[in-house]
């Protein structure tokens, strides 16, 4: 019976070729555009060398720090002082590490070959020993540094293949002699170049913080988790570290942004406390459930019109099969499955767009480094076809559903008739 | 005629209502997103308060030396860079400041009182180098301080938040003062010795695009406070070019001056258009991906819309084949037919956009919207008036028209053109 169902449907779609090609275009288009929704935000939080422990990381951007006498408060990176006292002993986290911001034009630092005095400017990344643990980086030569070396405040730097190129012109770099912000310092590590979307990792020039006469003052904290269930944990702890801090320096208060998951971190949240966070993830939920709303509810609204006046060019026939027998449910069903290949069609072209979409706007909706792909399991899971399949489903319920009603609804005589008022 | 047609529509009154439905809704969802895209681009390209055009910071940096430099010395070596930087034939300004450029990554939120009232509220500070307000075109209605001045010392300068009202938060509440009584301001980091007296106003100062703007508070920058490395208090030095030599200027100038600007410790590290800071800021923000997604977002609905419409008129007109042939057989032209047809999807169109404004009117509440987390921009701050609603009118208006003539025009003349021996053939 289904055949017979998909062979008119067919037909159907054939004999008005252009209000086919209209409602297969708006199913599409609200497809592509869920979809890449959907596919963005699971590619968001994909794992990617070098940050390879994004499902196991917490981040810290921003802390907030209120004078609770005269309202004042003064916000930005985390500071040093509270990372030494306070977040480095931390019992939960395998890895804290503590890293600079590096994501401004004006952050960029001089290098020069030792003996030359000709300098350029370089991002340079300071770091601390755990930061090697945290991410994974491909070593061409040489390697990072040790906790041992850290805490020296060795003067030993990595730089990125291109850098060392540039510096010494295809020269040898391992083991040589280079001067960052005028100081002294040896390359021991060379490794393959880190695009700068990594807000984490990248940079040109790795460095330990400690072998600065400043160190860092304030920057980024990574706390990475042994294992995914430890997160609840972690938060508690550093809720414990601000109630600590409030009574070591009172009458200051201290609010650590987070700490956030990958997923949050994309979301790019703005709070200056715990309660505007909550908040601003609310927000951000309804906002997306609004999206959506929208994305499903125009479309629809456009395709119900078309697949009411298909219904009542249809009438007759239906009308026809009811005299001979046919369930209400039945013609319900039928006339939702024929409208169901329609949307399926839709979707399938929506699907194939959706990738068009991302591949071509990759930059603008993923950060993905120019020339890096995007993880095909991450377009082609089976989660995905799931919620194109449903989408769909739900696309054409609502377009569908109305004019399905009223033609199972009719009665014999009235459809016979073509009297549909 | 008109009667004519409103009768057709009457006789169909069914299938109509839910054309005129249809319209509604899309009239809505079309001046929604013209009001939306019309503030939001407002708020973004409008003015701010100050000129980044040809302006570029520059980013001083210290070789590590074993002494500490005195503050005296910092002075010293900040006013011989002024009077080299200042030679550069290029440069038509230099300011220091503190926490003050636009898009500089730093900020400072002060505790201050307003006149004699006893409430702390959190206002935005600025320290700046009398240059500072030159350097970024700034109008300053009244009188700028001379930061070089001792007497000077405790005058300030002040911008309001939208609407002309001077004020700000704290935990417990808000104090707002009109910007004209505003006289003196205490900083609670500061004690109750010296009040700051305002001598100048300047215009709203919008830092981030989309919030209220904050009220601001601009001090002259102390002399301990100079320093040409940015360092824990958020040091910057600004300098305005001349507009005809601003091509090339960053790598212009670190090649020219370079050498000169070796002053002690200190080297020429970098230098960065504020327009560039615009940019990074824009994108680590995500502002420049939010004004995408409501593009993508417009579009999508815009392109929506033009099928919907397109097919349900074009199906409509279509199916009326066998009556507009039966026009034509008992002796309309082809021209009035097709005209009367067009009329009629104007009449309906007409019936719509009346019920669409007055819903229009009556929603858009800005508070729903912030409550689904869509930026919306306070329109009164930004002085959008009542015209607002005739561009969203008329481009609405205008663009369902179009799109519903050409939907119907075609068909119908194809109807009007074959032969209506061969279309009442239908019946």
């Amino acid at each position: 019976m289904y055949r017979i169902y998909f062979k008119q449907a067919i037909q159907m779609l054939r004999q008005n070729s252009f209000i086919s090609i209209i409602s297969i275009l708006g199913t599409a288009l609200a497809i592509m555009m869920i979809m890449t929704i959907i596919v963005t935000e699971e590619v968001k939080t994909f794992r990617m060398a070098p940050e390879i422990n994004r499902d196991r990381s917490l981040y810290i951007m921003y802390h907030v720090e209120r004078d609770t006498t005269d309202g004042g408060w003064f916000s930005g990176l985390v500071p040093h002082d509270i990372v030494k006292e306070y977040l480095s002993a931390l019992k939960t986290p395998a890895y804290t590490s503590f890293m600079n911001r590096l994501d401004d034009l004006n952050m960029q630092t001089t290098v020069n070959v030792e003996g030359l005095s000709d300098y350029g400017l370089y991002a340079a990344r300071y770091v601390d020993a755990s930061f090697w643990k945290v991410f994974s980086f491909g070593f061409i030569e040489g390697s990072g540094f040790s906790e041992e070396e850290f805490q020296s405040g060795i003067h030993h730097a990595v730089l990125s293949e291109s850098t060392a190129k540039e510096l010494f012109k295809g020269e040898k770099a391992l083991g040589r002699n280079i001067q960052i912000a005028f100081t002294n310092y040896r390359v021991t590590g060379i490794v393959k170049d880190v695009s700068p979307v990594f807000k984490y990792a990248g940079g040109d020039i790795w460095i330990p913080y400690t072998s600065r006469k400043e160190g860092l003052r304030a920057g980024y904290v990574l706390l990475m988790a042994t294992d995914k269930a430890d997160f609840p944990r972690i938060i508690a702890e550093i809720r414990d570290v601000e109630r600590k801090y409030a009574i070591d320096h009172h009458p200051k208060t201290l609010y650590l942004r987070g700490p956030e998951n990958q997923k949050m971190r994309t979301m790019d949240l703005q709070a200056n406390s715990e309660q505007e966070i909550r908040e601003a993830i609310r927000i951000k939920n309804r906002r997306t459930v609004f999206v959506f709303l929208i994305l499903l509810i125009i479309p629809a609204l456009n395709l119900s019109g078309f697949s009411l006046s298909r219904i009542r060019k249809r009438i007759a026939e239906i009308g026809v099969r009811k005299a001979f027998g046919a369930k209400k449910y039945v013609i319900l069903i039928q006339v939702l499955y024929e409208n169901m290949i329609t949307s399926l069609v839709g979707g399938l072209i929506g699907l194939i767009l959706s990738y068009v979409a991302i591949t071509w706007l990759k930059n603008w909706l993923l950060k993905v480094p120019e020339g890096s792909d995007i993880p095909l399991s991450a377009m082609l899971s089976p989660a995905v076809f799931a919620a194109v399949f449903v989408a769909c489903l739900l696309l054409n319920l609502l377009s569908a559903g109305l004019s399905a009603l009223k033609a199972s609804r009719m009665t014999i005589v009235n459809s016979l008739n073509q009297n549909d008022r | 005629m008109i009667r004519h047609i409103l009768k057709i529509i009457w006789n169909e009154r069914k299938l109509n209502a839910w054309l005129v439905m249809e319209y509604v809704i899309t009239f809505c969802v079309l001046w929604f997103c013209c009001d939306y895209l019309y503030t939001m681009l407002r708020s973004y390209y409008g003015p701010q308060g100050y000129d980044i055009n040809h302006v570029y910071m520059i980013n001083m940096g210290e070789k590590p030396s074993e002494k500490e430099l005195e503050d005296s010395d910092k002075y010293g070596f900040a006013m011989t860079f002024m009077e080299r930087v200042k030679r550069y034939p290029d440069i038509e300004n230099v300011a220091f400041a503190m926490a003050s450029v636009p898009y500089g990554g730093t900020m400072w939120v002060g505790g201050f009182r307003i006149n004699s009232d006893s409430v702390y509220i959190g206002l935005r500070q600025r320290h700046v180098s009398t240059e500072f307000f030159d350097v970024f075109k700034m109008k300053v209605d009244g009188q700028i301080f001379d930061w070089t001045d001792y007497a000077d010392k405790d005058n300030v300068v002040i911008s309001a938040s939208g609407d002309n009202q001077f004020g700000g938060s704290n935990r417990d509440g808000s104090v707002w003062v009109p910007v004209p009584e505003v006289h003196t301001l205490h900083h609670g980091d500061e004690g109750e010795t010296n009040p700051h007296k305002v001598t100048g106003r300047t215009e709203v100062i919008r830092d981030p695009y989309f919030e209220p703007a904050m009220s601001n508070v601009i001090l002259p920058l102390r002399r301990e406070d100079v320093s040409l490395v940015g360092d824990d208090k958020g040091n910057q030095i600004v300098v305005r070019v001349k507009p005809e030599a601003d091509k090339d200027f960053a790598e212009r100038f670190t090649r020219d001056m370079r050498e000169q600007l070796f002053l002690g410790p200190y080297y020429l590290s970098s230098v960065a258009s504020i327009e560039g800071m615009r940019t990074e800021n824009d994108s680590l923000w995500g502002v420049k991906d939010r004004i995408n997604s409501t593009y993508a977002v417009v579009l999508f609905l815009v392109v929506n819309i033009f099928l919907g419409i397109l097919g349900s008129f074009r199906f409509r007109t279509q199916s009326r084949r066998s009556e507009i042939a039966l026009r034509i057989a008992l002796g309309a032209s082809r021209r009035k037919v097709q005209a009367m047809v067009v009329a009629e999807t104007l009449c309906l169109l007409a019936v719509a956009t009346i019920a669409g404004t007055v819903v229009c009117l009556h929603l858009g509440d800005p508070e729903t919207l912030r409550s689904l987390g869509i930026p919306t921009v306070d329109k009164v701050e930004w002085g959008i008036g009542r015209e607002q609603y005739a561009i969203n009118f008329i481009l609405t208006v205008s663009f369902l028209a179009l799109v519903s003539i050409v939907a119907v025009w075609h068909p119908a003349r194809q109807a009007s053109t074959t032969q209506p021996a061969d279309a009442l053939h239908d019946e």
